[in-house]
């Protein structure tokens, strides 16, 4: 009896907690929540539900629901909460209890590549006879209807652009960024006409009176952008841009008066470009391209010495092992190497059924895909310059009564590495610049950051140069160094 | 402490390079070899010091032999025979990576376990001994050729060798360079050691060397006290050899 209480309790504690139930459409389209062919049920959205479980410990179920009838589903009490693209604004404010927000969108507006007659949203009012696609129940529905431009609406993003792009039955589609970002920008017939424009927020709709619900909401989502993970997936989706910084904790929405005040803003077409704005940016991406070159670097001679020992004195297994390695990690590029271990690791270790997580961080993932890349050059050199430091000076040790690796320390090594010191430093040069490539795996250093916000800006030309200079910046007086090393090093050369 | 080499034969391949050379240096004594290019001279040396590996015959410094032994297993790193004979080579091979004074106290520091201080007086005392105390701190490229033969002699002695093998050591250098090597050399030659040199130096050779020996194709042609090898030898290859190196 007394044994069965405990147990008891235990049963109950192993139950999982009853899952929370979240409305949205699957067929709004990307990026929010859609069906993929391939992965089946993906976004944006997706991603920070599952960011927002973990947070809440408590498992969240997915319902479909048509997006203009969310706001009734959830009064009614359908469902938990609606999260799907919801704008906020001041009639749904009035009924529903949103969260904090997870996203400041943006409308963007689109044209057909060809499109000559106007780049922004006032030249297309001014042009006669010109429709703007749209989708029905958006804010930028309602901000055509304000600026009373003619429009035809859908009822997802898909359908819009296909509509401009093959049917040509309107002239411009406006939508918000993420649509236009994923629909969009990957296709060669259109393109984004002037900057984005009117800003306003994403959240999550509740139940006015399910206010223990949202409040526990608003701390999870408070905790994601603390810890970062909702950056993470929004530079995961391309969605990151410098309009996302307000969304630290406490930055605003206590504030009054100062998002939703965005009519008079949809035919203002210049933001002000000013470098205090954009260079703490790219100086933090600067940051992280150091250390992760450092860190790489680092990684590169830690393993490249051994293998260089192992190609020259190992055992011939060893020695095949060492060419192994060195062929493999040169002859394959990078970029696959380092889209294997972010998106490929996890991959196996779930469908192994392993039970240890191999989602590494970018920045792990980076390090270690450049780190390992590198150290095939980095033991091509070492080996290189071992065996170019003249054979009299191993006689001469010998004959001193030295043995072998007291001679290999003291006498061959630091030769070799004075030879190897040029090349080397070269290689620290070439990395510096191939960090870059750390972009495909969601790593935000200088040059993701600078597509982020030079995509975000449309300011390509004066951020590119920003960028070049920050880059040459390093790089230059890294190459100065090698050279003043290499002449310091000098006089004790014969 | 004497050298005794007995039937040492070397191959390069097919190519015989030692073939059957016997040769003793007894103790304390100098002996000369001389003898045309590509005789095998260097070759020997370097089998003495336990540098390359004989195919037949023996070896013995002192108490210590060297026997044949395969190539391919050799290692020129495992010979006892250091303990007993230093050598210096044609082109320096000085750690151009570490000062004079270090080149000198590196050995007896890491192989002998010299402490700091002890091995710095050892190789200050040697660097003295051969005129070089006051570049203690220079690095090897800082010296001219016959400074950094002398210490090169220096780092050999630290070692405490009872026997010297010479190849060729003044080869490399400007004439007016040679004598202060060989003025070092005939120094320790009166304070007991024992040398064995390769050189072509006949006025040297006449001076210093207790028996002159002339190697070709890797055999002893003829070996006898200096004035007897060199102004009057038996075999007339020897005769042109001396008379084309005079001229
Ligand atoms: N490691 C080696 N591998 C192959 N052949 C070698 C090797 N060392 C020397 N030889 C050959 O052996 C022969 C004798 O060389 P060695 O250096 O002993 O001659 P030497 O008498 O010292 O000549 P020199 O007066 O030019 O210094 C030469 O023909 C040389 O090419
Ligand atoms: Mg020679």
């Amino acid at each position: 009896m007394i044994l069965q209480i405990p147990l008891m309790l235990l049963l109950a504690l192993a139950q999982p907690p009853t899952p929370l139930i979240w409305a949205a459409d699957e067929e709004g389209g990307a990026p929010y929540v859609y069906r993929d062919n391939k992965l089946g049920r993906v976004g944006f959205e997706l991603d920070i539900i599952n960011a927002l479980a973990e947070e809440l410990k408590r498992p969240i179920e997915f319902k479909q629901y048509a997006f203009d009838s969310l706001i009734p589903g959830l009064l009614k009490g359908d469902f938990d909460f609606a999260m799907n693209g919801l704008e906020i604004n001041e009639e749904r404010q009035e009924k529903i209890r949103f969260s904090k927000p997870y996203y400041i969108y943006r409308q963007q507006l689109v044209t057909r590549a060809d499109e000559k007659r106007f780049n922004t949203l006032l030249g297309c009012k001014n042009t006669l006879g010109a429709i703007v696609g749209t989708m029905d129940g958006t804010q930028a529905e309602r901000l055509l209807n304000q600026a009373k431009i003619p429009i035809r609406t859908y009822s997802s993003s898909t359908e819009a652009y296909s509509d401009l792009v093959s049917a040509g039955r309107i002239d411009a589609v406006f939508l918000d960024l993420p649509m236009a970002i994923s629909y969009a920008l990957p296709n060669k017939r259109l393109q984004f006409a002037g900057k984005p424009t009117a800003r306003g927020f994403y959240a999550i709709g509740f139940h006015p009176k399910n206010e223990t619900l949202a409040k526990e909401v608003d701390a999870a989502i408070d905790a994601l952008k603390t810890n970062s993970k909702l950056r993470s997936i929004l530079v995961k989706w391309n969605l990151w841009d410098e309009c996302q910084e307000e969304l630290s904790p406490g930055f605003l929405f206590e504030e009054e008066g100062r998002p939703n005040n965005i009519t008079h803003s949809i035919l203002e077409e210049n933001q002000a470009w000013t470098i205090n704005r954009y260079l703490p940016l790219l100086l933090e991406g600067t940051w992280v391209t150091i250390q992760l070159t450092l860190c790489s670097f680092a990684l590169a001679l830690v393993l490249g010495l051994p293998l260089s020992l192992a190609r020259l004195y190992g055992s011939p297994w060893l020695k095949s092992l060492a060419l192994l390695y060195v062929e493999f990690f040169r002859g394959i590029p990078v970029l696959l190497l380092l889209f294997f271990l972010y998106f490929g690791l996890p991959a196996i270790a779930e469908s192994s059924g392993l039970n240890i997580s191999l989602a590494l961080s970018p920045f792990i993932a980076a390090t270690l895909g450049l780190g390992l890349n590198y150290a095939a050059y980095e033991a091509e050199t070492f080996r290189a310059a071992i065996q170019s430091v003249p054979q009299g000076q191993w006689e001469a040790a010998a004959s001193l009564g030295m043995g072998k690796s007291l001679t290999f320390r003291r006498i061959i090594f630091p030769q070799a590495m004075r030879i190897a010191l040029p090349t080397t430093t070269n290689d620290l040069v070439a990395l510096f610049k191939d960090t870059s490539i750390a972009s495909v795996v969601a790593l935000v250093e200088l040059n993701k950051q600078y597509q982020i916000l030079a995509k975000s800006s449309l300011k390509f030309v004066e951020l590119g140069l920003i960028t070049a200079l920050l880059y040459l910046a390093l790089s230059v007086p890294l190459g100065r160094l090698a050279r003043a090393l290499e002449k310091k090093l000098a006089p004790e050369r014969r | 402490m004497n050298i005794k080499a007995h039937q040492i034969c070397k191959t390069f391949g097919k190519r015989p390079v030692l073939d059957g050379l016997t040769l003793d240096v007894p103790s304390g004594e100098t002996v000369v070899i001389i003898g045309p290019s590509g005789s095998g001279k260097s070759t020997f040396l370097r089998c003495l010091n336990g540098l390359q590996s004989i195919d037949s015959g023996t070896i013995q410094v002192g108490d210590h032999k060297l026997e044949a032994s395969n190539e391919k297993r050799f290692s020129p790193f495992s010979s006892e025979i250091r303990k007993v004979q230093g050598m210096i080579f044609q082109d320096f091979n000085l750690f151009p990576h570490i000062s004079v004074l270090g080149n000198v106290t590196e050995a007896p520091a890491r192989v002998l376990k010299h402490n700091q201080a002890d091995a710095r007086n050892l190789g200050l005392e040697l660097l003295k001994k051969v005129g070089l105390e006051s570049h203690a701190n220079h690095y090897p490229s800082q010296l001219s050729g016959g400074q950094k033969q002398r210490v090169a002699i220096a780092r050999a002695l630290a070692m405490k060798p009872k026997v010297l093998l010479c190849d060729e050591v003044t080869s490399s250098l400007d004439p007016e360079l040679k004598h202060e090597v060989l003025d070092v050399l005939e120094k320790l030659k009166s304070e007991g050691m024992t040398l064995l040199m390769v050189t072509h130096e006949i006025g040297f050779a006449k001076k210093a060397a207790d028996k002159v020996v002339f190697l070709a194709e890797g055999k002893v042609v003829e070996e006898g006290p200096p004035q007897q090898i060199l102004e009057s030898p038996e075999n007339s290859r020897i005769r042109t050899f001396i008379s084309k190196l005079m001229s």
